[in-house]
């Protein structure tokens, strides 16, 4: 075998080798558990945030207050149970069950502090203008959303999660046109992302279910 | 004997077989994996999955951890500590004779 067939082969194996790596990002995210959770807890806020500005009278401000927190207080203990509850039920016994390394909470918690930091810095740049820093805000978070989904699309290679963000991008562009009071903006953004998680969640669980029958009887 | 020789010849020979260089980049991105998920990822036999599996506990680079879930066997499988320096050094060994060979660049004999 020739010098340039080694290297051609060598580079291979290792393109290879880094695609095993990132390999249980999809294997995570094929049955679509993940977005239906999530998405539900988004369709939960969203429905918080909106129904209070659209019915004034349907909502009052503090049992809107104790939602929020009750839901936000329970949103990580309720995720990980349903989540591992669910996929212990449907995917463990058909392709199998992986542990993901535990995020480092500390790099998490600074991120979301310098990217609320980096959205109210925009936010007063802009504020000059007709609107207000919240709106210019909800939109600053509705392009983040976007960002994060076509991320999260590209790392696990989901171009039905890619198009379907534009949906995220149009929300937070239209709320911001129309002139949309910031809780109906925030509602609209949140609604459209519970919206794109569980339709492409649910299709997603679909195809996986169809493509692997529970097995009889097998080892896990 | 340059440079880029030397690291072919001081390639990790446990982790420098396809089936078990797999099972290893597979489970270096996660704290671990049962063996149904390895079976689904690497297309193995089950046979062939538990002698890689067997030599990667050998090397003391993987811990096989066995328990029942019910009534059906549950095998977890993690790389230790060991294993995961061992794959670093393997990743950069391969980069290193990658590049070596790439830059070479000698003409495909007619």
């Amino acid at each position: 075998m020739n010098d340039q067939l080694n290297a051609n082969g060598t580079a291979a194996m290792s393109n290879d080798m880094e695609d095993a790596l990132t390999r249980h990002n999809r294997a995570w995210m094929a049955d679509g558990i993940v977005e239906i959770v999530l998405g539900s807890f988004w369709l939960l806020w969203g429905a918080i945030v909106v129904v209070p500005a659209m019915f004034p009278g349907a909502m009052t401000a503090q049992l809107r207050l104790v939602l929020i927190l009750v839901s936000m207080g329970a949103m990580p203990f309720v995720l990980r149970r349903a989540i591992r509850g669910w996929k212990e039920r449907v995917s463990v016994p058909r392709t199998g069950y992986v542990e993901l390394k535990k995020p480092r909470s500390k790099w998490n918690l600074i991120h979301i502090a310098l990217g609320s930091l980096l959205g109210y810095s925009i936010g007063l740049l802009f504020s000059q203008g007709s609107r207000s820093v919240a709106q210019w805000g909800a939109l600053g978070l509705g392009i983040i959303m976007f960002l994060a989904m076509v991320l999260m699309a590209w790392r696990i290679r989901a171009m039905r999660l890619f198009a379907l963000s534009w949906v995220v991008l149009a929300a937070a562009v239209a709320s911001f046109v129309f002139n949309f009071r910031v809780a109906t903006c925030s509602g609209v953004l949140l609604l459209a992302y519970a919206f794109v998680c569980l339709v492409d969640g649910l299709l997603r669980l679909r195809s996986y279910l169809r493509q692997h029958p529970r097995p009889a009887g097998e080892q896990l | 004997m340059n440079y880029e020789l030397k690291a072919i010849s001081g390639v990790d020979r446990v982790l420098h077989e396809p089936g078990r260089m797999l099972i290893a980049a597979l489970l270096y991105g996660v704290e671990g994996a049962d063996f149904l998920y390895l079976l689904n990822e690497t297309g193995m036999s089950k046979g062939n999955l538990s002698s890689h599996l067997a030599k990667l506990e050998e090397a003391a680079y993987a811990e096989i951890v066995k328990s029942f879930k019910g009534k059906i066997p549950h095998t977890l499988v993690k790389l230790t500590p060991k294993g995961r320096a061992a794959f670093d050094d393997y990743r950069r060994q391969l980069k290193t004779i990658t590049a070596g060979l790439a830059a070479a660049d000698v003409p495909r004999p007619q």
